[in-house]
């Protein structure tokens, strides 16, 4: 292929040129319509040839720009010149282009003068410009001499007008013409050359008839061609002389007629008859009598047509498979050899093979691989080289030709192969499609249905032949329509989508499913439609529902639990779900649950955060269920967990652990509370007994056992019987067994006799216990020893009842005392009036000695009520009491005696002598009136004792301590017990009327009590009574008090009293001290806060008033109270709601309100100071 | 004419003291309680005050120290028939500390009082 510079001056001639040239299988490299664009493009590109039209514009002249392209750049040049054009451009100089064509020519003769150029610059010495430069001018000519003469060509040259200027000796020879025969080119040429077209013009090399000279036709081939500046050249070759060429180009020939006629073979005939009809071209064109052409198929096996139909021998009219393995014969050992094989001699041929004389296979190779054979046999003429030759170049030419049919046996066999499986594959698929479970629906662009298989037709209730061209919006509810419309929108952008949607089934109702929806594209990603894979998930629908629904369900029970329900990870520990409580249960952050693996770790009580953790670590290695109790601190405050802690497990792996915590600090505290309760009631001195309602015992406390005396082992299972047995009074025990099984309480006393035969009295309550049915199921009895607290009560009671009759006795004095003060005043001043001796003054002194009773009376009754006054000295009272015995015996009857049983000489007690002397004549008159008429004796005795702690803890009203016992007891006619308990009650006589005033022990026991003893009775019916009275023992060193009452509750203490009236200070001064208290009064609280900074342990409380014009009593309570804070202070106010600010000051029983009277105040000053050594002493 | 006050919740005392008294030549005011005693002293002081001691308002005691202190020279003559909180004997005893000429026990018969008034008139 050439490079050729198109240089034209219109777009149809550069455009005509480029055409022919690229026809010829040349390069167009480059158009030009300039000489000036010529010659830079020749410059630049330096091509084969350039095709110049003579009359090009530009500023050179086609000659110029031709001689400059072949003479300065040896680019030899084609000029296109236009008939009659160089008359017209008659300035320029002259040209030798290599080849000239005048147009209008046909396009052949274009084409066959570049070849001609072409193959001269090629093959005939072109001399470009350097050969010629260096070559002198005159060897030029010397050498083209040379040249032409010899050689078998003969040549006739012309110039530029036509003239013959020079023939060589080879034209001569074959033409017998010489150089003078002629003159004219066009004569020589019209002469011997009569075949030519009469123009003598560029010519292909034709074979023509020559006439010679001599008139002898020769066969020749014939050039006529123009050369440099317009001359003209003759070729002519006698082809006679080349019949060695001709023959072996005849042979040519006929190869290449035979592979034309192969290839027609192959082009028009079935692959079957390919090989058949190759065959008997063969068999004809080497005038054979057999011939074979075999191919290797695409399974490796030699393929041998059958034999031609006129072979005598021929049976078989089928193609001959051959494995590989078989290839023993000839034919098949050159395909294995690679090599020609030759057959001269027949050999042992199988039966039914055609007698073979001489035989070639010749292998057809390609690529170095056997890919056929050609057999020839029985050719008459034998192998010669030649057609041996001529056989390997059929072979040569059939090898492409058949490696290119296998290979595209191969393809088509391969594409079959495809196409096979193609179909299987649609085959499937469309079976796929059809028993999809899945439903399957395509619609087109507008949303009709072009297809829906048999599943998604029954899913909706149809037949997929009532489906199809029907739009898919007409199987959903119209409220849906909208979303669809977004979906397939997405799918014609050529997008996918999955989602759930609901169709609606023929029946109206509504059909869940999962549609995943998809584009349909043709080759060329054109939109086509949509695919609709779709599912029925109704049931999955309304499971998930229900799912939701349970899951719902379970939610909120978790988030309704008062427990914390929580979930972590098992491997990391990490927080997964946690129910609200978590954070009121831990006190905790809730977001802290799903940040810390270990948050709960901060809220455990740092005494206990060591074995939550183990334990708490130890699951996460070793995950069994477990419960613990610990604690926590949840503001400020310690509360006790009890969090249990399980696997979970997921597919038979533990991942997570489930943990419920509870707030037990409640459970937690009852049953401490009840175990202390247990542990209380196991100690309590109470006999606690609980049974069952058919009042078998199932548990005694220890207190049971100790005051019972029957062991707790024995009693426990027995029934409660045995103990009703020794319970009095029967009648009790009935009540409350009655009381009791009517679901009822019974609350009372019974005796009780233990095994001692002690008789104890009982406190008993009984409780009946209910099950949640209502029904009894148990009876817890509470019963307490109160025998001894009964006798003290008694004691207690009678005690009270002396001191309120002895209130009430003195209140009635006083009244007593004006009423007789008016009485006798007025009778005396009467029985001044009166005359002496009348009946009036008689009355009148009636009334003064009524009077002087009544006087009397009332000095009894204060001595009862310890009102009067003695004078007390420290005295023996063993003279005193026989003084009085001595008195008695003066006035009791013969038959009655005294004995006197004084165990020591001397009895020193501090008391009045009279009232000693009252008290013997008291007893002993009530003694000898209690003794028969036979009379009886008294008995004195008089001891010195001493009295335990233990004794007086039985009688409050004793101290332990040195005692003087005096007994008076007599022989008479006793008294029942109901008597004993009020012989002591004012005016209580079991005289008659008359006989006695009922006050003479009355007396006796206000006047030991007043002397700080006490007096008992011990009395039985006909046996006789006993009156004991106990006096403290007095010492010598004991003064005299000039005026002692027993209601001295002061013990000398010092009070500080203060308050601005100075009566008042003065009136509570005596009055205090008179109480038995050491009093220092201050009319000004200032001086009063001066005396107590100075010594303020020298007072023991202080009493001051509140409204006083220095400094009020509550602030001088608290001046006192920085200076002592212990020291007890009792307030006065005349008005209780008018404290004030000093309300919170003060307890309210440190508050005494106006008026107050001095007894008032000495209760809440003992109060006070009692108060105040208790706390000292707990201090 | 001595003029003499008699205080004492009991009306009938008061009656006696007045006709005890006023039957000797003296001039007698009677007065129910403390309170009103001390007025009628403010407006016209007696001669000689005779007080009981357990009375409402204002008591014997503390009618004495008031007395005391604007007629300290004035003669008193108590007289108790006790009380619920103090006997007698130790209203009497309080009230002659507190400055009264004598105490007396009711009941107390004209003769007594009449002779204690002179007394104590013959002591003043």
């Amino acid at each position: 292929m050439k490079n050729i510079l198109v240089a034209r001056d219109t777009a149809d001639a550069q455009k005509q040129a480029t055409e022919l040239i690229s026809a010829m299988g040349h390069n167009v490299c480059a158009v030009a319509s300039t000489t000036t664009d010529t010659l830079n493009a020749a410059r630049s590109l330096l091509p084969d040839l350039v095709l110049l039209e003579a009359l090009l514009p530009g500023g050179l002249n086609g000659p110029q720009t031709c001689n400059i392209l072949q003479n300065d750049l040896g680019i030899p040049v084609v000029l296109i010149e236009h008939d009659g054009q160089e008359k017209a451009v008659p300035s320029a100089p002259p040209a030798s282009p290599y080849g000239v064509i005048v147009e209008p020519c046909p396009p052949k003769q274009l084409q066959a003068t570049v070849d001609a150029v072409l193959n001269l610059v090629e093959n005939h010495s072109p001399l470009p410009a350097m050969i010629r430069q260096q070559i002198p001018i005159g060897c030029q000519a010397d050498l083209l001499a040379s040249v032409m003469e010899s050689g078998q060509f003969g040549f006739a040259l012309a110039d530029s007008d036509g003239r013959l200027f020079y023939i060589n000796h080879t034209f001569s020879k074959i033409t017998g013409y010489t150089l003078n025969d002629f003159d004219q080119m066009v004569s020589l040429v019209s002469t011997i050359l009569p075949d030519l077209p009469p123009m003598l013009s560029a010519l292909l090399p034709a074979e023509t008839q020559l006439i010679t000279a001599a008139g002898e036709v020769l066969e020749v081939e014939a050039q006529y061609t123009r050369l440099l500046n317009c001359t003209s050249m003759l070729v002519i070759t006698d082809l006679s002389q080349l019949t060695t060429t001709r023959r072996a180009l005849d042979k040519h020939q006929q190869n290449e007629s035979l592979k034309r006629k192969i290839a027609d073979i192959f082009l028009t005939n079935d692959d079957k008859d390919v090989y058949e009809q190759v065959s008997v071209l063969l068999q004809e064109a080497y005038n054979a009598e057999f011939a074979c052409f075999g191919y290797v198929n695409t399974s490796g096996e030699l393929v041998v047509p059958p034999p031609p139909p006129h072979t005598p021998t021929s049976s078989n009219t089928h193609p001959r498979l051959v494995t590989p393995e078989d290839w023993g014969s000839p034919w098949g050992q050159c395909m294995l050899d690679q090599k020609i094989q030759f057959i001269d001699t027949p050999s042992n041929l199988p039966c039914g093979h055609p007698p073979v004389q001489n035989a070639v296979a010749i292998p057809i190779i390609q690529r170095g691989a056997s890919i056929g054979q050609i057999l020839i046999a029985n050719r008459p003429e034998g192998f010669s080289a030649e057609v041996i030759d001529s056989l390997r170049h059929i072979t040569d030419y059939l090898a492409p030709v058949l490696a290119a049919r296998q290979e595209r046996e191969r393809l088509r066999q391969r594409r079959n192969n495809i196409e096979f499986a193609l179909m299987e594959s649609e085959a499937m698929y469309r079976r796929i499609v059809e028993t999809s479970l899945e439903g399957i629906w395509t619609i087109d662009s507008d949303g009709l249905t072009t297809y829906v298989n048999n599943n998604l037709a029954n899913m909706l209730g149809y037949e997929p032949i009532d489906m199809i061209g029907s739009h898919i919006f007409e199987f959903m509810d119209a409220n849906a329509v909208a979303l669809y419309e977004r979906r397939l929108e997405k799918a014609r952008q050529g997008f996918s989508a999955q989602f759930d949607f609901r169709y609606k089934h023929v029946n109206g109702q509504g059909i869940w499913t999962i549609c995943s929806i998809s584009p349909l594209t043709d080759r060329n990603g054109n939109y086509q439609g949509t695919l609709i894979m779709t599912s029925d998930i109704t049931h999955r629908k309304f499971a998930e529902k229900s799912l939701l629904e349970s899951e719902e369900r379970f939610r909120q029970l978790v988030e309704n639990l008062s427990e914390a329900f929580f979930i972590r990870d098992i491997k990391t520990g990490a927080g997964l779900y946690a129910s609200p409580s978590y954070e009121y249960i831990w006190g905790l952050n809730i977001e802290e649950f799903y940040t810390n693996e270990e948050d709960f770790l901060k809220a455990v009580h740092p005494d206990d955060i060591g074995f939550v953790a183990e334990r708490y670590h130890a699951f996460r290695n070793n995950p069994v269920s477990f419960s613990m109790d610990h604690r926590i601190v949840k503001k400020g405050q310690v509360r006790w967990i009890r969090t249990r802690i399980a696997p979970i497990h997921v597919k038979g792996k533990v991942e997570r652990l489930a943990g419920i915590s509870e707030d037990i600090t409640e459970s937690k505290n009852a049953t401490r509370e009840r175990d202390r309760l247990a542990r209380a009631i196991e100690h309590v001195s109470e006999i606690v007994i609980i049974t069952d309602h058919l009042g078998t015992v199932q548990y005694v406390n220890p207190a049971f056992e100790r005051l019972s005396g029957i062991s707790r082992s024995s009693i426990s299972g027995a029934s409660i019987t045995a103990l009703e047995a020794a319970a009095t009074p029967s009648q009790t025990i009935q009540d409350m067994l009655a009381t009791v099984h009517q679901g009822k309480l019974w609350t009372g006393h019974y005796r009780y006799s233990q095994i001692k035969g002690r008789q104890l009295t009982i406190n008993a309550t009984v409780t009946p216990i209910h099950d949640t049915s209502g029904k009894i199921s148990n009876y817890v009895s509470v019963q307490r020893d109160i025998t001894e607290e009964q006798q003290l009560e008694t004691q207690l009671n009678q005690s009270r009842k002396m001191e309120a009759l002895g209130t009430l006795a003195g209140g009635i004095a006083h009244d007593f005392n004006n009423i007789l003060m008016a009485i006798i005043g007025f009778n005396e001043l009467a029985i001044k009036q009166a005359e002496q001796d009348s009946r009036q003054r008689s009355h009148l002194e009636r009334v003064a000695q009524a009077g002087a009773r009544a006087r009397d009376l009332v000095q009894q009754i204060l001595t009862f009520s310890r009102r009067n006054e003695f004078e007390l000295r420290t005295l023996d009272i063993i003279p005193l009491i026989n003084e009085s015995i001595k008195l008695l015996g003066a006035t009791l009857p013969a038959n009655i005696s005294i004995v006197q049983d004084f165990q020591c000489d001397k009895a020193q007690v501090m008391a009045d002598s009279g009232q000693i002397q009252q008290i013997i004549m008291n007893l002993c008159t009530n003694g000898a009136q209690a003794l028969p008429h036979q009379g009886g004796s008294i008995r004195i005795t008089i001891d010195r004792i001493e009295l335990s702690q233990q004794v007086t803890a039985a009688h409050p009203s004793l101290k332990p301590g040195p005692y003087i016992e005096i007994g008076v007891g007599d022989t008479g006619i006793g008294m029942s017990p109901e008597v004993q308990q009020k012989i002591f009650d004012p005016f209580f006589t079991t005289k008659l009327p008359g006989e006695g005033t009922g006050m003479g022990l009355s007396v006796v026991h206000g006047t030991v009590r007043q002397l700080g003893g006490d007096i008992f009775v011990r009395s039985s019916e006909g046996v006789g009574t006993l009156i004991t009275i106990y006096l403290p023992q007095a010492d010598n060193s004991q003064r005299p008090n000039a005026v002692r009452t027993s209601s001295r509750p002061g013990k000398g203490e010092h009070i500080l009293f203060i308050d601005d009236e100075e009566a008042i200070s003065s009136l509570v001064e005596n009055g205090l001290a008179e109480l038995g208290y050491q009093v220092t009064s201050f009319t000004s609280p200032l001086e009063a806060v001066k005396a107590f900074e100075k010594s303020p342990e020298a007072f023991d409380a202080v009493i001051s008033d509140i409204a006083m014009p220095q400094m009020d009593g509550g602030e001088l309570a608290r001046s006192l109270i920085r200076i002592r804070p212990e020291i007890p202070i009792l307030l006065c106010t005349g008005n209780a709601e008018s404290l004030g600010p000093n309300s919170d000051l003060l307890p309210k029983q440190r508050i005494l309100v106006k008026p107050i009277s001095i007894e008032d105040m000495s209760s809440a000053i003992r109060e006070a100071l009692d108060t105040e050594q208790s706390h000292m002493r707990k201090q | 004419m001595q003029r003499i006050l008699v205080i004492d919740d009991e009306e009938l005392v008061r009656l006696l003291v007045q006709e005890a008294l006023e039957s000797e030549g003296y001039e007698v005011s009677s007065a129910a309680n403390g309170v009103e005693g001390l007025k009628q002293h403010a407006r016209l002081p007696f001669d000689l005050i005779i007080t009981d001691i357990v009375m409402p308002d204002k008591d014997g005691l503390e009618t004495i120290m008031e007395i005391r202190q604007c007629s300290p020279d004035t003669p008193i003559i108590a007289m108790s028939g006790g009380g619920n909180w103090l006997a007698p004997g130790k209203c009497l005893d309080l009230s002659k500390k507190l400055g009264a000429y004598k105490a007396l026990r009711k009941p107390v018969t004209p003769e007594t009082l009449l002779q204690v008034v002179e007394e104590a008139f013959y002591a003043s």
